[in-house]
C-alpha cells in the first residue's frame, strides 16, 4: 500500500468512516516494518489507539526472556501462597489440637472427681444396716429440721404481725 | 495464664469436694459424740417401705445423704460449736436463720451445689448439748418445712 492510500484510510478511520477490512489493512501496515519515515508519528499514535492488536516491538529473546522471568515470578508467587497456606493450616491444627487436649484434660478431671466423690460417698459406711432404724433416724432429724425451722419462722411472723 | 487459672480452679474445687466432711470426720471418733451416716442407698429404699410418714419418706427419697452430729458432753460443746460456725463461714455456706431462744441457739446455713443439688445445716446449740444436722440432695427449704407442717 503506498503512503496517500494509507494517509486517506487514516483520514476516514479518525473520523470513523473505515469498514473492518479497512481498519485491518491499516492495522497491517503500522504493525508492520517498512512504515514510510513520514508517517512515524501516526505509527506511534494509530498503535497507541491499537495496542490490544499490535504486540509492542520486542526481539524473540527478549520475549523468550521476559517469559521466562514471570514464570518464575508466577511460580515464586505459587511457592509463596503453598508455604501461606500451610502454615496457616498448622497454626489452625495446633490451635485445635490444643482446645481438644485441654478439654480432655478438664472432662477427665472432672469425670475423675466425680468418681472419686461418688466412691468416697459409697464406701462410707453406713451408720445403720437396718432401714428401719435408718428411717427412724432420718424421720428425726428432719423433723427436728423442719420444726426448727417452723419456730424460726413463727417468731419472724410474729415480729411482722 | 488461662492455663494456671483452670489448674488453681481445678485444684480448688477438689478441695472443697473433699473439705466437705471434715467436720463430721473430726468428731466421728471422739467420746461423748456420737454421729450417723445415711447414705444415698438406704435413703432411697424409705419410699417402698410401709412408713406412716409419706412426706418424710418422699422427702427422704430425694437425698443424697443425711449427716446428723449429737453431742452431749457439755465440755466438749464450745469447742463443737466455734469449729462448726467457723467451718461453715470458710467454706462459704449461707447463714440463713440464726435464732436465740431461752439460752437455745439455732443456726441453719444453706449452699448451693448445683444442678438442683442443696445442702442444709442445722446446728442447734444448748449448754450441755450440741446437734448438727446436716442434709444434701435434691431438696430446698420449702420441702423441709412441710414436713412438720403438714404432719401437724
Amino acid at each position: 500500500m503506498d503512503v496517500n492510500e494509507i494517509k486517506l484510510l487514516l483520514g476516514k478511520f479518525y473520523k470513523g468512516e473505515t469498514t473492518s477490512d479497512e481498519e485491518l489493512n491499516l492495522r497491517n501496515y503500522f504493525c508492520g516494518d517498512d512504515v514510510d519515515a513520514c508517517l512515524s508519528e501516526e505509527k506511534e499514535f494509530f498503535i497507541a489507539c491499537q495496542k490490544a492488536f499490535c504486540p509492542p516491538d520486542i526481539d524473540k529473546d527478549t520475549f523468550i526472556s521476559l517469559n521466562k522471568n514471570l514464570s518464575k515470578h508466577i511460580d515464586q508467587w505459587n511457592m509463596i501462597e503453598k508455604v501461606s497456606q500451610r502454615k496457616a493450616r498448622t497454626i489452625s491444627l495446633r490451635w485445635i489440637a490444643g482446645v481438644a487436649a485441654s478439654l480432655l484434660i478438664i472432662f477427665s478431671f472432672s469425670f475423675y472427681i466425680n468418681n472419686y466423690h461418688q466412691k468416697t460417698e459409697q464406701a462410707k459406711q453406713n451408720t445403720y444396716s437396718n432401714p428401719q432404724d435408718a428411717y427412724a433416724e432420718t424421720q428425726r432429724a428432719l423433723m427436728k429440721f423442719s420444726l426448727s425451722l417452723n419456730n424460726g419462722l413463727d417468731k419472724v411472723n410474729k415480729i411482722n404481725n | 495464664m488461662k492455663k494456671i487459672l483452670i489448674i488453681m480452679v481445678m485444684v480448688l474445687s477438689c478441695n472443697m469436694i473433699f473439705a466437705q466432711d471434715a467436720l463430721f470426720k473430726k468428731y466421728s471418733n471422739t467420746n461423748g459424740v456420737s454421729t450417723v451416716y445415711i447414705s444415698k442407698a438406704l435413703l432411697g429404699m424409705m419410699p417402698k417401705m410401709n412408713a406412716g410418714n409419706k412426706d418424710v419418706s418422699k422427702i427422704a427419697g430425694k437425698l443424697d445423704r443425711l449427716q446428723v452430729l449429737s453431742c452431749e458432753r457439755p465440755s466438749l460443746v464450745p469447742s463443737i460449736k466455734n469449729n462448726a460456725i467457723a467451718y461453715y463461714n470458710k467454706y462459704k455456706y449461707v447463714e440463713m436463720m440464726n435464732l436465740n431462744e431461752n439460752g437455745e441457739i439455732t443456726l441453719i446455713y444453706g449452699k448451693s451445689h448445683g444442678h438442683g443439688k442443696n445442702e442444709f445445716v442445722l446446728l442447734s446449740i444448748e449448754k450441755d448439748e450440741i446437734n448438727i444436722v446436716n442434709i444434701y440432695g435434691n431438696v430446698t427449704l420449702k420441702d423441709i418445712k412441710q414436713i412438720a407442717n403438714q404432719r401437724n
